[in-house]
């Protein structure tokens, strides 16, 4: 019971990092680059959606549509701003990475300045009500954070596989020229690419405001490790990879805790990276494995 | 026929550092014709193919397509305009299956995505998915591919695949369709079915510019062919005229 | 990049990359550095503190320069704002040292990183030449700064680190104001188990593996003090500081269904663990470590799951003493906020370095006056200070007070009688 309690609480957890991890993926697999602020955006959805809260008294779905559409508009500004002028210029391989570093110390600046260095929390109306189920226990923000993660997760798989710019997506993340030939304005794909793995990101950082009631200006900066890790677990750029990935690291980390102690967490999270690079380099989900889903 | 050209190429020229690909090159595609477009390795077919579809800038010369200059326009831009292309190296998409190839070269042709399609396209019931799914089953058919069309590319035969590249390339609907080295490790059969299956292409009111070796399958096929060396148009006309040509044969027995 | 910071304070940064304690990125922030000419060395946040008192001081006299070091940015950087508001309060009315001209506070953030307190601490020595220096504020950054201050004969001194034997390894030049957690952990769990209806048999120990006094505290201070009140560790299960998920351990512990919970903790852990105890059904009586530091982002953070939690501090907001009935008002007018414990130390800590300064004519920053400065806080002997009234510092340069004992209360600290 206490293990299957455990599962609850790595699924509930992984859940969030997949939502961020995806975002990382998709934009690796469009640009196959690196963007470093993702986890500011991360967390800027957070604060987004913590404003609507507090200052529009909207309920959580409401916040978490602001979010989205806030970070989605932040995620086109950092591709216009960060990576689009370096493309033009064909900057090297690691003037991006620094630009995307950047704009994430910048967003974390801001962010401290506006909102100060402590954590802050969504209302406590917003921790839910308490469900038991047999011995095992959920609250119903826990509930709708799986809902809304799986909904998403789905979501993000029917867009890539049916729709028209998800399939464009998928091409362009394959090579840019041959999706520029057949008529796919790789641009306006990029553009596309960088709005939806953003909005994303803004909900992930709300559902983990909801969950932890821990958001600050810093809460982007471990997710950001956590998203590399993950999308080296998962295979780079396979959205599948992001999402089996992020469950997998939300297990380990909770059952390490659960059963070993905190302070392996890191260390065996490192430890199923390094396994995984040496038995299954390209991850769990890559090429030709992903297309047949 | 009195018309002016689908494809007007005047004074291309191409460098790559020192290295000249492409010199002065001219070059006129007749509206429903077959163009083949010949010459040993090295002469710059390729380069003209990367220039007509708008990979490479030319740095002088001009490009217009149905009277309309084009030079300098993106390649996807070049495509919504009506010309599409294969690739010598087959590079379909390794990650999506058969069909789904297909239906990204339907992209331009598709209408506008709309919060409908994002709703329902998922769910199947989205007119823009089915039809860009039976467009591209169309496509399939018409280059007569039988195999697995939800299987990956990758596990399918270079000729399959390269039937695979032509049908994706014809899903935009172009007017102009650049074949670089379609029948390139086929046997006689699978070339003379391949030949068939260009002819229907033209007999669709389509225009064809090919790259081929093949020189048999050339002169059966092409109305008109230009034969280019070391970068520069030699020779050009319909295919009796240019096989007899003395440069044309000096020019292939000096070098193959 | 610079950036102004909400007291108007200008604030130059440094890649905040260099703050992860992982390789990889740091790897990538050295590449970066050398791409854009972007300089990863050490973060210097430099505050100018009192500018227009200084500027209009004569230069008759060596003014003292003190150094501080607090945490104003990063995960304890709620301390340092806290611990700021004193400074601001403090230097407004007693920046002036009469005949020694004036108090001057050259202050770094240090994160919360021992490796910034180290070099920072020697920057103040080095390069700053200050007297003394005040702070820094962790267990974690004062262990690491001591012996740098000890070895260059700098008296430095911490309002509030607490793990017990860091200023007794660094004999003579380190003190510190606030008492130790093996006092203040015994009196606490004596208080806490005599107050419960139930007897306390069992417990889960909760505490923070990475924060040096809350480890400390957790491996071997709060257990021989429950050991000394008859109580059984069931379990002692580790987080690490920064975590805000705490399903897996508070799941552990639910299972051991203990009689009561004990906490070594900062401020937000501590309030995301009760919160997440309380989320899980666990209704056990809690008592935090003195780490809590009686913040009142601990309630906020934990909600109405803080209520009942029991803990002990120096500070007693409460206190109809006149002067903490001043302090009180002053810094809630000043700042907008009411103090916290890291602000009441830190306003002890200063007026008795001010003390020190002129009690014992300290006229500048030579070898002497640190001497004079190092012999004063050795010697302290019921020295009064405005909060925390009389003052001794024991032999291993630790301060000697008996703690208050707070609980929460409809979302307040209030004395547990």
């Amino acid at each position: 019971m206490v293990f299957l309690q455990q599962l609850i609480n790595g699924v509930m957890l992984g859940s969030t990092y997949a939502l961020v991890a995806i975002g990382y993926s998709l934009i690796f697999g469009v640009l196959r680059l690196l963007h470093f602020a993702h986890g500011e955006v991360f967390m800027v959805g957070a604060f987004i959606g913590l404003g609507a809260v507090v200052y529009l008294h909207v309920g959580p779905l409401v916040a978490l549509l602001c979010a989205a559409v806030g970070c989605a508009l932040l995620g086109v500004v950092i591709e216009f701003v960060a990576f689009r002028p370096i493309r033009r210029r064909n900057g090297s391989l690691l003037a991006p990475i620094v630009s995307s570093l950047g704009v994430g110390l910048l967003l974390q600046e801001v962010a401290t300045n506006l909102f100060g260095a402590e954590q802050t929390r969504f209302p406590p109306q917003f921790e839910g009500e308490m469900i038991r189920l047999g011995g095992l226990f959920v609250t119903s923000t826990q509930l709708f954070i799986l809902g809304t993660s799986f909904v998403l997760m789905l979501a993000v798989h029917l867009f890539v596989s049916y729709t028209k710019y998800g399939m464009a997506m998928r091409a362009s993340a394959e090579s840019t020229d041959v999706a520029r030939l057949l008529g796919i304005n790789v641009d306006t794909v990029i553009v596309l690419t960088f709005a939806f793995a953003s909005a994303l990101g803004g909900v992930a950082g709300v559902l983990v405001g909801f969950a932890f009631s821990a958001i600050s200006p810093f809460m982007g900066v471990s997710m950001s490790i956590k998203g590399v890790a993950i999308m080296l677990i998962g295979g780079l750029g396979s959205i599948y990879g992001a999402m089996v990935g992020g469950l997998i690291l939300g297990v380990v980390e909770v059952m390490t805790v659960g059963y070993l102690a905190s302070s392996y967490r890191d260390a065996f999270s490192f430890a199923l990276l390094i396994i995984m690079l040496l038995v299954r380099p390209q991850g769990l989900f890559s090429g030709a494995s992903a297309a047949k889903r | 026929m009195s018309d002016a050209p689908l494809l007007d190429v005047t004074g291309v020229g191409v460098t790559y550092g020192g290295y000249v690909a492409l010199d002065d090159v001219s070059c006129r595609v007749v509206e429903n014709s077959i163009h083949a477009l010949i010459g040993p390795n090295g002469a710059g077919k390729t380069t003209l193919f990367n220039v007509v579809s708008g990979l490479v800038k030319p740095e002088s010369g001009s490009l217009q397509f149905r009277e309309r200059q084009y030079t300098g326009l993106r390649p996807d831009q070049i495509l919504v305009m009506g010309i599409a292309r294969n690739f010598q190296q087959v590079r379909l998409f390794p990650v999506l299956s058969v069909i789904e190839n297909v239906m990204v070269g339907c992209h331009s042709r598709l209408p506008r995505t709309s919060f409908r399609d994002f709703v329902l396209g998922p769910l199947g019931r989205d007119k823009v998915d089915r039809l860009a799914r039976e467009r591209a089953a169309e496509m399939l058919d018409l280059v007569e591919y039988r195999g697995d069309t939800k299987a990956p590319p990758s596990q399918m035969t270079l000729v399959d695949q390269r039937r695979i590249e032509i049908a994706r390339a014809l899903a935009s609907d172009p007017q102009l369709l650049l074949l670089d080295e379609p029948a390139a490790g086929m046997n006689p059969a699978e070339a003379s079915q391949l030949s068939e299956i260009i002819r229907k292409i033209r007999g669709l009111g389509r225009t064809v510019l090919l790259v081929e070796h093949n020189t048999r399958m050339v002169f059966s096929l092409a109305d008109e062919v230009t034969v280019l060396s070391a970068g520069k148009i030699i020779a050009s006309g319909p295919p009796s005229a240019v096989k007899s040509d003395s440069a044309v044969v000096t020019a292939y027995l000096g070098n193959v | 990049m610079v950036v102004v910071n909400r007291n108007g304070f200008i604030v130059f940064h440094n890649n905040e990359v260099l703050a992860i304690d992982n390789v990889f990125m740091a790897a990538v922030a050295f590449l970066a550095s050398r791409d854009t000419g972007i300089g990863v060395g050490m973060r210097k946040t430099m505050i100018a503190i009192g500018l227009s008192a200084v500027a209009m001081a004569t230069p008759a006299y060596a003014d003292v320069q003190i150094g501080v070091l607090m945490p104003t940015s990063g995960f304890a950087a709620g301390f340092g704002l806290e611990e700021q508001g004193s400074i601001d309060l403090f230097m407004k009315s007693y920046s002036d040292l009469g005949p020694a001209g004036k108090l001057k506070l050259v202050i770094y953030d240090t994160r919360g990183e021992p490796a910034q307190a180290i070099s920072l601490t020697k920057k103040l020595i080095d390069s700053d030449k200050v007297t003394a220096i005040i702070g820094p504020y962790l267990s974690g950054e004062s262990e690491a700064a001591f012996p740098v201050a000890n070895r260059a004969a700098t008296p430095i001194v911490t309002p509030s680190s607490a793990k017990p034997g860091i200023a007794a390894a660094n004999r003579p030049w380190a003190f510190r104001f606030s008492s130790t957690t093996d006092k203040t952990d015994k009196a606490l769990i004596e208080h806490w188990t005599k107050k419960q209806s139930k007897p306390i048999k069992n417990v889960v120990l909760f505490y923070d593996g990475k924060d040096a006094v809350s480890s400390s505290d957790g491996k071997t201070v709060m257990p021989a003090a429950l050991k000394a009140a008859n109580v059984n560790v069931l379990d002692a299960i580790s987080f690490q500081t920064g975590d805000v998920d705490f399903s897996a351990q508070v799941t552990r512990a639910k299972a051991l269904n203990p009689d009561g919970i004990v906490v070594t903790a900062l401020f937000t852990e501590a309030g995301h663990l009760v919160s997440e105890l309380r989320k899980q059904g666990m209704t056990q009586p809690i008592a935090a470590g003195v780490e809590l530091s009686l913040d009142h982002k601990f309630i906020e953070i934990a909600g109405k799951a803080s209520e009942g939690v029991l803990t002990a501090a120096e500070f007693n907001r409460d206190s109809s003493k006149p002067t903490v009935v001043q302090f009180v008002k002053d810094y809630e007018a000043a700042t907008h906020h009411l103090p916290g414990n890291s602000s009441a130390l830190m306003y002890d800590t200063l007026s008795l370095m001010r003390h020190c300064i002129m009690s014992t004519g300290v006229v500048g920053n030579s070898e002497a006056d640190k001497v004079k400065i190092r012999d004063c806080w050795a010697n302290m002997n019921g020295v009064e200070a405005p909060i925390a009234g009389a003052v001794t510092i024991n032999k291993d340069g630790d301060g000697v007070r008996q703690p208050n004992f707070l609980v929460v209360r409809d979302g307040k600290f209030v004395v547990d009688p």
